[in-house]
């Protein structure tokens, strides 16, 4: 930065004393716009300035060097001023859209990738699961069998122990086929508020024993096309890990709309005052089976459901958060046409 | 179960289900059929009109060689609209499920208990079996 700032002087400096030399008016004007231009998009609007100020004073330099009259010094003057100016305020916007476009063009190449490998981690989990399906079938199946036909209670307590097993292996298979499926269930028109009123009242005792407690913030209904049961599971991943987050906290919800990009959209914002999520987990928080959890605590299968979920309802996830001050989850919905 | 009067036709790529669902339900019927793939259910199918026509219970997986289980049982419906039919499907995605409420199948997600497996079995023939 300190160069280029340097080199933008050299070049203003240098236009100065050409300027001053030949005494050639309106082609040195011009040139001043270069290092003025360069200085607002390549150091910044401040340096921008100085080189504008540099410039005027190069000019009546020389113009009082060529021996110019006092009213045509005024002039001239007062008119390069504003060009100068004008040239500073016009540079800084561009270089304000074009770093706003810069940012969003990476936002949406990062979103872009990050689905498609989710994409792939949904068709391989899909995959996994559905040839898990069989021979998970065939063991339970038998155990049973051999449970109904034995006398022995050793032989049908160990059978048990193989279909409790075997019944929770389903569950997992059950939420990998919810998190890679390419369908959705029944939709219809429902009030968002009341689908997270009801994940919020659910989870509230558990809440209260971590110590922490759960605030709604709902306003007016939120209409939408969904599936009522499929984003409350969404809304109870999002408020449990929130609660598991932290200890004697609170987890704000706000149910609402908001735009992006024009589009009015639902959101729902859960907050929590938590520890917040390392920046290099960020991007892995949706694959399945990524957790930070204790082992027991969680399989890392609820974020990645939820994100298929809200995937199938052609709506997003976004996540902001602070290491130590906790994370912010907005769910992001189309509106009810 | 009282289906004696029924035979059974069941058809799955794995034979360790079909010995499952043989020896899970079997016995409840007076003849077990297997078919280890679409093009072999269809087959045992035709050749299965002339000597029993309605009077059999299929139980088939959705995902099997050559043709699935749902295209084969889209085709019998068109000879015995209310044939008992039982789809077991890992993955029954909305599709899947339409296509199955308007055959009026009775659909098995897997994994399933065979207490699960008796319970659809009962609900395809119920009405049907003495």
């Amino acid at each position: 930065m300190a160069a280029r700032a340097s080199l933008i002087a050299l070049l203003a400096m240098a236009i100065g004393f050409g300027d001053w030399v030949t005494g050639i008016e309106l082609p040195f004007t011009i040139l001043y716009l270069v290092p003025v231009a360069l200085g607002v998009r390549l150091v910044g609007r401040r340096f921008g300035l100085a080189m504008a100020i540099l410039a005027t004073c190069w000019l009546s330099a020389s113009l009082v060097h060529d021996g110019a009259s006092t009213s045509s010094m005024a002039w001239n003057v007062s008119g390069a001023t504003v060009i100068f100016l004008c040239a500073v305020w016009t540079t800084d916007r561009l270089s304000h859209y074009v770093e706003q476009e810069r940012v969003m063009r990476r936002l949406a190449i990062d979103q872009l990738r990050h689905a498609e490998r989710l994409n792939v981690l949904g068709t391989l989990s899909a995959g996994v699961a559905h040839e898990l399906g069989t021979p998970l079938n065939v063991i339970a199946g038998c155990a049973e069998l051999v449970s109904e036909e034995s006398a022995d209670d050793r032989v049908r307590r160990r059978m048990r122990t193989i279909l409790d097993q075997v019944s929770k292996v389903s569950v997992i298979i059950r939420r990998l086929l919810d998190f890679g499926r390419r369908d959705g269930h029944p939709r219809a028109r429902l009030d968002l508020a009341q689908v997270t009123l009801a994940a919020a009242d659910m989870l509230e005792s558990t809440a209260r024993k971590r110590g922490s407690r759960i605030e709604v913030d709902v306003g007016e209904p939120v209409w939408l096309e969904g599936n009522a049961a499929e984003l409350e599971q969404v809304m109870s991943n999002l408020i449990l890990n929130a609660i598991q987050a932290m200890q004697h906290g609170k987890v704000s919800i706000r149910v609402g709309t908001t735009t992006r990009a024009d589009q009015p959209l639902a959101c729902v914002e859960v907050a929590d005052e938590g520890c917040g999520v390392p920046a290099q987990n960020l991007p892995h928080i949706f694959d399945p089976f990524f957790t930070t959890k204790g082992v027991g605590e969680g399989t890392g299968l609820g974020l990645s459901v939820s994100y298929g979920i809200v995937r199938d309802h052609a709506g997003t996830i976004e996540v902001a958060s602070e290491l130590g001050h906790g994370s912010r989850f907005s769910v992001l919905l189309p509106l009810a046409s | 179960m009282t289906t004696s009067s029924l035979r059974l036709l069941i058809a799955d790529d794995s034979s360790e289900m079909l010995s499952l669902v043989r020896e899970a339900i079997g016995h409840a019927f007076s003849d077990v059929v297997e078919a280890r793939d679409g093009r072999d259910l269809m087959w045992l199918l035709l050749r299965s009109e002339l000597t029993h026509g309605g009077d059999q219970l299929i139980v088939t997986d959705l995902c099997m060689p050559y043709y699935d289980g749902l295209d084969v049982l889209e085709a019998w419906r068109e000879l015995y609209p209310d044939h008992p039919t039982t789809l077991i499907t890992a993955f029954p995605s909305a599709d899947v499920r339409e296509r199955a409420a308007k055959l009026k199948v009775t659909m098995l997600p897997k994994p399933f208990s065979t207490t699960s497996l008796r319970r659809a079995i009962r609900e395809a023939t119920d009405g049907r079996a003495g």
